[in-house]
């Protein structure tokens, strides 16, 4: 079966600066892809070649199996671009009807659903539109017409949490329907709920990629543990389990230990069960603590392991 | 016209509506004090001593060289000089807004990633432009030859459509112009300076050539030129001019277009 996405040695250089470095990327039918990296990693510039915007230096882009600047491959696509830029002048409900138009949309019914869903008004302005609101035009605009493929560029980028969840719903229904959808962010929790497999990309290079519950299982997670006053901080006990690392007081002296911990948290509880602690707290991991600072240390099992104590110029909430 | 592009159309003309009524309205009011101020010129005699002072190859530069007639008069306020200058940077605006201004918004990012060919949006926003000029030419045409006729000005109609037709001719070439420069990726403030710079370049060596023996040769690049050197309005139309006119326009349109399909669109 063809991939529906298919980047082969894809290279992008704007002037002296690379974007894209040999980037590799297999997108299966039926899946929903997640496109992961911290801002200006490349995401937006590989899924503008994905829709025939750009064109790569070097290396091959196909869709379907065919090269993107073909305008009949991208009618098998829906599109929210990263910058969303709508025309001012025009109200949402005539912004609407023209993309349907030029893509020969018949059948609105699914159009008016989503309108319904988002909440969108398509009676008001372009111009008066928060960016939450326009993103919710974008997205109407980019599923409405049941594409096989979409691509949406950081499509939850102002949207308010509950439209979070209709934005997830509505990509689960669409996996549900047969189509895939190729999901960019730089959050990993906004994508790991509907994805299949995730990309990881850093510095237009690729950094990680593979089945998300795996690559979850690996990704470190960063806990803050708070001991009883009067409790040793046994911090080289901590520092001896299999799966911590970078583990630290965050003040000289003081009972609240950070460490990052990669793999499932059992072995860490079962210790900590031993002691008396008063908080734990593992915040939601950003992308570059759950992947690309671990990466960069090699791979798992070759980290260090070694406690340490802050040194007075160290950052000591980091 | 097959759907998609009658919707770009659509869109296009739409987006422009509200600069292209603005224009066509200062060009009626222009034409129309133009001629509506011949009844009292004509009979004050005040127009023949206009430019009995100036050499007659400086007359003839600025196009006043004859304002004692009807048709002099017409071409000296408003064909020779101020009509095509305004039309052109009229073209000139309109046409790298509509593509360059549009694409380095970002407006243009969705509407490109739709299931139509890049070479199309790109023509049609064009053909908006042309449109516009187009329509404010008709506008302008009619208010000049209702007035013709009204005041029993000395002037044929065929004339004053002939050089609606080149002036208008003129405009295009020139929206060609910054079509390509836009096409070839340079963005729009460089089309715009461009263009406008082979608007006024050309109109120099149009007015000032013949009195130079070192530009002399260089006359007859000048669209200006072969729009205005036969005086249509005496004269008809000036086929030859004419058919440089549209064939320069096609080449820098069909230019224009070849590379806007081969190059990457830019990023907001």
């Amino acid at each position: 079966m063809t991939p529906l996405i298919e980047c082969t040695d894809v290279t992008k250089k704007f002037g002296d600066f690379t974007a894209l470095s040999q980037l590799n990327l297999t997108v299966p039918p039926s899946v929903v892809y997640g496109y992961l990296g911290p801002n200006g990693a490349g995401k937006s510039t590989t899924i503008r070649m994905l829709m025939g915007l750009s064109r790569p230096t070097s290396g091959r882009v196909r869709v379907f199996g065919q090269d993107p600047t073909e305008p009949e491959v991208r009618r098998r696509i829906g599109y929210l671009p990263g910058e969303l830029r709508l025309d001012e002048r025009l109200t949402v409900g005539q912004t609407l009807t023209s993309w349907g138009r030029l893509r020969g949309l018949r059948d609105t019914a699914y159009r008016d659903e989503l309108v319904q869903r988002f909440g969108v008004d398509v009676s008001r302005k372009v111009r008066g539109l928060s960016t939450g609101n326009r993103r919710k035009v974008g997205l109407v605009g980019a599923f409405m017409a049941r594409p096989e493929l979409l691509i949406l560029d950081e499509p939850t980028n102002g949207l308010d949490p509950l439209m979070q969840q209709v934005f997830l719903t509505t990509v689960e229904e669409a996996r549900d329907n047969g189509q895939s959808v190729l999901l960019s962010s730089h959050i990993l929790s906004e994508v790991e709920r509907v994805a299949n497999l995730v990309a990881v990309l850093q510095d237009g290079k690729l950094a990680a990629s593979g089945p998300t519950q795996e690559l979850r299982r690996r990704a470190a997670q960063r806990f803050h543990i708070t001991f009883a006053e009067d409790e040793d901080v046994p911090l080289a006990a901590l520092a001896a389990l299999d799966g911590a690392s970078a583990v630290e007081r965050r003040r000289p002296d003081g009972q609240e230990v950070s460490l990052t911990w990669a793999g499932s948290p059992d072995a860490l509880l079962t210790f900590l069960a031993g002691h008396r602690i008063r908080t734990l707290t593992a915040p939601e991991p950003d992308l570059e603590e759950a992947f690309l600072e671990y990466y960069q240390q090699g791979v798992p099992g070759s980290r260090s392991s070694t406690a340490k104590e802050p040194s007075p110029a160290a950052d000591p909430v980091r | 016209m097959s759907s998609p592009s009658s919707e770009i159309f659509r869109r296009g003309v739409q987006i422009q509506q509200r600069t292209l009524i603005a224009w066509s309205a200062a060009l009626v009011v222009l034409a129309l004090s133009v001629v509506g101020a011949w009844p009292s010129m004509e009979s004050s005699g005040a127009l023949e001593d206009f430019s009995s002072g100036v050499s007659p190859d400086v007359a003839a530069a600025f196009g006043i060289d004859q304002l004692g007639s009807a048709s002099g008069y017409l071409k000296g306020n408003l064909y020779a000089v101020l009509l095509p200058l305004l039309l052109g940077l009229m073209a000139v605006t309109a046409t790298t807004a509509l593509t360059g201004g549009d694409e380095e918004a970002g407006r243009l990012e969705l509407l490109l990633a739709l299931p139509v060919a890049r070479r199309r949006v790109f023509l049609v926003r064009f053909l908006c432009v042309t449109f516009g000029l187009v329509l404010t030419s008709v506008l302008v045409w009619l208010s000049v030859y209702g007035s013709v006729v009204a005041f029993d000005m000395d002037v044929s109609g065929g004339g004053v459509a002939a050089v609606t037709l080149t002036v208008a001719l003129l405009a295009v070439l020139h929206a060609g112009v910054a079509y390509a420069v836009v096409g070839f990726g340079f963005g729009r403030g460089p089309a715009l300076g461009v263009a406008a710079g082979v608007l006024v370049v050309g109109y120099l060596l149009h007015a000032i050539g013949p009195m130079s023996d070192a530009l002399k040769p260089l006359v007859n690049v000048s669209p200006w030129e072969w729009a205005l050197g036969n005086d249509p309005l005496l004269d008809g139309v000036p086929w030859g001019g004419v058919a440089l006119l549209v064939a320069f326009s096609v080449v820098v349109v069909a230019a224009g277009t070849y590379a806007v399909d081969r190059r990457d669109i830019k990023n907001a």
